[in-house]
C-alpha cells in the first residue's frame, strides 16, 4: 500500500514537473488521430494501392518476361532443332541429288556407249553390204564381158563343121525321160 | 459352173472324135466338128469351142515341137534327136526345126511346156551364172 501510495505520487510528480496539459493532450491527440484517418484516407490508401498495383503489374511483367523467356529458348531450341533438321534433310537431298545426277551421268555414258557402238556397227554393216556389192557387180560385169567375148570368138571362130559336131555330140549325149 | 463342166465334158468329147488311130489330130475330122458346131446357138458353142481349142492344142503339143538350131537345116543331129525323144515318149513325133544363130551351135528343143537345150549358148550362160 505505501508502494502505491508512493507511485502515485511519483506520478503526479512527473506530471506536474513537465508541464503536462491532459485536456490539450486529449485534443491533440484527437487532432492527430483525425488527421492520421483523413491523410489514412484521402492520401496514403491510393498510394498504397498504386504501389501495390504496380507491384503486381511489375511481377506480372516479370513473370510474363520469365514466360517469353522461355518461349524464346524454347523457340530457340526449336529453331535449332529445325534448323539441325533442314540442314540433315538439305544434306540428304543434296546427296540424293548428287546419287541421281551420278547415276543419271553413267546412264547417259552408257547410251552414248551404246548409240556410238550402234552408230559403228552400222557403218561396219553397210560398209560390208557396200563391198559386197561392188564385188557383186564386179563380179557380174567380169562374167558379162567374158561371156560376150566367148560368144563373139566362138561365133566367129567355129565354122560349120566345128558347129555340126558339137551338135552332133550334144544329140548324142542328150536323154529324154519318157 | 455347171455349164463350164458341160462344155469340159463336151469338148474332151469332140477332141476324142478329132483323133485318128495313131492319136493325131484329123484336120478333116476337125473341119467336120467345126460346120456341126457353127449349127449351135453362139451362146452354147463359144465356151465348147473355147475349150476344144485349148484341148486341141495341148494334143497337138504331144507331138509335134519345135527344134530350134544354128541353122534351119536338118542333118543327123536333128534326125538323131526326133528319134531319141520318139523312143522316149513311145510315138513318132514331128519336129519343126528354125534357125537360131545365138545358139552359136548344139540345139534347144521346145514340145508342150517340155524345153530340152544344149547348145554353146546355154553352157556360156552356165558359166556366166557359176562366175557370178
Amino acid at each position: 500500500m505505501i508502494t502505491l501510495a508512493s507511485l502515485s505520487e511519483t506520478t503526479s510528480g512527473i506530471v506536474e514537473k513537465f508541464g503536462i496539459d491532459w485536456p490539450l493532450l486529449v485534443a491533440q491527440g484527437f487532432n492527430f488521430i483525425l488527421v492520421a484517418v483523413i491523410i489514412w484516407h484521402f492520401g496514403l490508401k491510393k498510394v498504397l494501392l498504386t504501389i501495390k498495383e504496380r507491384e503486381e503489374k511489375i511481377a506480372d511483367s516479370l513473370k510474363n518476361a520469365e514466360k517469353i523467356k522461355l518461349e524464346l529458348e524454347s523457340t530457340e531450341k526449336q529453331q535449332q532443332e529445325t534448323l539441325q533438321e533442314a540442314s540433315l534433310e538439305a544434306k540428304k537431298t543434296i546427296a540424293l541429288a548428287q546419287e541421281k545426277a551420278k547415276s543419271y551421268i553413267e546412264s547417259q555414258k552408257e547410251e552414248a556407249r551404246k548409240q556410238a557402238e550402234e552408230i559403228i556397227e552400222k557403218a561396219r554393216s553397210s560398209m560390208a553390204l557396200e563391198r559386197q556389192r561392188v564385188l557383186n557387180d564386179a563380179r557380174e560385169e567380169i562374167a558379162s564381158l567374158v561371156v560376150l567375148t566367148a560368144s563373139k570368138v566362138l561365133q566367129r571362130e567355129l565354122g560349120d563343121d566345128e558347129k555340126s559336131r558339137f551338135s552332133e555330140s550334144a544329140a548324142k549325149e542328150i536323154k529324154f525321160s519318157a | 459352173m455347171l455349164k463350164e463342166a458341160k462344155s469340159s465334158k463336151i469338148a474332151k468329147g469332140l477332141v476324142v472324135l478329132s483323133l485318128n488311130e495313131e492319136g493325131r489330130v484329123e484336120p478333116e475330122k476337125i473341119n467336120h466338128i467345126l460346120t456341126e458346131l457353127k449349127k449351135e446357138p453362139a451362146r452354147r458353142a463359144l465356151p465348147i469351142l473355147r475349150k476344144f481349142l485349148t484341148l486341141i492344142k495341148r494334143q497337138i503339143n504331144t507331138y509335134e515341137g519345135s527344134l530350134e538350131k544354128f541353122d534351119s537345116n536338118a542333118d543327123s543331129s536333128s534326125n538323131l534327136i526326133s528319134d531319141k525323144i520318139s523312143l522316149a515318149r513311145g510315138k513318132k513325133i514331128n519336129l519343126l526345126i528354125q534357125e537360131n544363130q545365138p545358139l552359136i551351135a548344139g540345139f534347144r528343143m521346145r514340145i508342150g511346156d517340155d524345153v530340152y537345150e544344149d547348145s554353146i549358148a546355154s553352157r556360156i550362160a552356165r558359166l556366166k551364172k557359176s562366175l557370178t
